[in-house]
């Protein structure tokens, strides 16, 4: 079979001699013996001879000669055909190249400016996204069981330019119940940047009233009396009259009451 | 005749001091929470559980025999004088006695948190936790051998501490309003250091790079602030009256 196959791809060769003498004389022993390779060479020399009786039709003798005619008369007519350009510019030529390159720029700068635009929003959003996520990372770290941990959650208010209310309301609460003095005192500390409010103001009059730490009370003394808070006066006289009242926070009150009065 | 002499003696010593020790384990506890009167000393061990070391006078007198020892805040449940209980992942150690020393020991990796109310001093040596110490009154608190992240305050005693490294997860705080700070950490720690004292001195022997942030003053003019080894975690010292002491190691 395989014999087979490779005769019949070189039976074009074969029929138009240009096989080697060896290979010819092979592909002629096969045919011989093998009637299915003989009968696909006659098919294949019936139809190749088709083809070589088949007689090229050429064009008429006429036809050529009208067409040399037509092209003689083509180039004399194309002679001085040629459009020049004017090269005058007036100036609306000036003008319009003007208005494309400012269209063109100004598309491009629009672009680019509603690029940004969007890009800054992109960016002011991600801000407060971030903002808001550290608030509530700050407000959950104020939460902790590790002193060291609500410290962290506290210093992280430093970072806020303007944080919310609920930020402000957790310091205060810190300051007032932390059981921890060097949270409570973190807290006071964080707190002096809002001390006008009046939310912080009276949260550290009331603060004053339950601390018990006297380095702590001093610092809430001292920063109340910078705005000159008047509601001071009254806890301030309480803690004086408290018989467990460290002796130099009382020298305090007393040297602040005697300027006051 | 002599060996069995020598075993019951032997017996008699190992039941005298099982006597007064007290084990507890830490399975699910997070921070075990100390709280005294009389001068606590915290230390490592290898064992996994608390161990608590009666002080050397801690048997029962002979009166008491039969009785419970009952405190302020509960009633002795490990018979070396404390009251121990789970609240939570806390667990709680309460020394019921007023003025015995006792020693308490615990895994370096545990989070601690000491507290004590009347002459109380408070010692802790060699943890890697986190740690808090409050002596409330008149003790003293000293730290040895730790990498924080500590919180301590006196109100009356003076704070000594000694780290060997410095934790860098979250800040460091001292406080007194009375007593000295004396700190000595590693000379290449990295942090951003504030120093306050309101009346007293401050010393060091660090070079406090104060880092120029353009118009920020600071928020009171007692108070130190700078970096060292290029910034890191936050260590803030602060008293009212005492001096503070801040050392190379």
């Amino acid at each position: 079979m395989m014999e087979c196959d490779k005769i019949q791809s070189s039976l074009v060769d074969y029929i138009d001699n240009n096989l080697s003498e060896n290979d010819a004389g092979k592909a002629a022993r096969h045919m011989k013996t093998c009637k299915n390779c003989e009968s696909v060479l006659k098919e294949m020399q019936e139809f190749l001879s088709v083809i070589a009786e088949d007689e090229m039709e050429q064009p008429s003798k006429n036809l050529r000669k009208s067409f040399e005619q037509m092209l003689a008369k083509e180039k004399q007519h194309s002679e001085s055909k040629v459009v020049k350009l004017d090269l005058k510019r007036n100036w609306k030529w000036y003008l319009q190249i003007a208005a494309s390159i400012l269209l063109l720029f100004g598309s491009f700068l629009f672009g680019r400016y509603q690029q940004t635009k969007k890009f800054d929003q992109q960016l002011v959003q991600l801000k407060n996204e971030n903002l808001a996520s550290k608030q509530t990372t700050s407000l959950a770290l104020m939460e902790n069981r590790s002193a060291s941990k609500r410290i962290k959650g506290i210093q992280y208010i430093e970072e806020f330019s303007d944080p919310d209310p609920e930020i402000v309301n957790a310091l205060v609460k810190r300051m007032q119940n932390d059981e921890n003095s060097n949270v409570r005192l973190n807290a006071v500390t964080s707190l002096q940047r809002f001390i006008t409010s009046d939310t912080v103001k009276d949260g550290l009059i009331k603060a004053l009233d339950i601390e018990k730490d006297p380095g702590i009370q001093i610092i809430i003394i001292q920063s109340l009396v910078k705005i000159q808070e008047r509601k001071l006066i009254k806890p301030m006289q309480r803690l004086l009259d408290k018989e467990d009242t460290q002796p130099f926070v009382k020298e305090e009150i007393k040297t602040i009451l005697s300027n006051i009065i | 005749m002599k060996q069995i002499k020598f075993f019951f003696l032997g017996c008699i010593i190992a039941l005298s001091a099982n006597a007064q020790e007290y084990t507890h384990s830490l399975e699910g506890v997070e921070w075990v929470k100390i709280e005294s009167r009389a001068n606590v000393t915290v230390k490592t061990h290898s064992g996994k559980e608390l161990l608590i070391k009666g002080g050397s006078r801690s048997g029962i007198p002979e009166r008491a025999k039969g009785l419970k020892l009952v405190g302020e805040n509960g009633t002795d449940n490990t018979d070396v004088g404390y009251y121990v209980i789970k609240e939570g992942n806390n667990l709680i150690v309460r020394n019921l006695k007023k003025s015995e020393r006792s020693e308490i020991y615990l895994p370096a990796s545990q989070n601690i948190s000491v507290i004590t109310n009347w002459h109380g001093d408070i010692e802790i040596i060699g943890f890697l936790g986190e740690i808090e110490a409050s002596a409330r009154l008149n003790g003293s608190v000293r730290v040895e051998d730790v990498s924080g992240p500590l919180t301590a305050n006196t109100l009356n005693g003076t704070i000594d501490v000694v780290f060997s490294k410095v934790s860098q997860s979250s800040p460091i705080t001292v406080y007194s309003t009375n007593g000295a700070l004396d700190i000595t950490v590693p000379t290449s720690t990295p942090a951003d250091i504030s120093l306050g004292s309101t009346n007293g001195e401050i010393y060091t022997n660090f070079e406090l790079s104060v880092p120029d942030k353009g118009g920020l003053k600071s928020i009171s003019s007692k108070r130190v602030k700078g970096i060292i080894n290029k910034g890191g975690v936050k260590i803030e010292l602060k008293t009212t009256n005492g001096n503070i002491y801040l050392r190379k190691k």
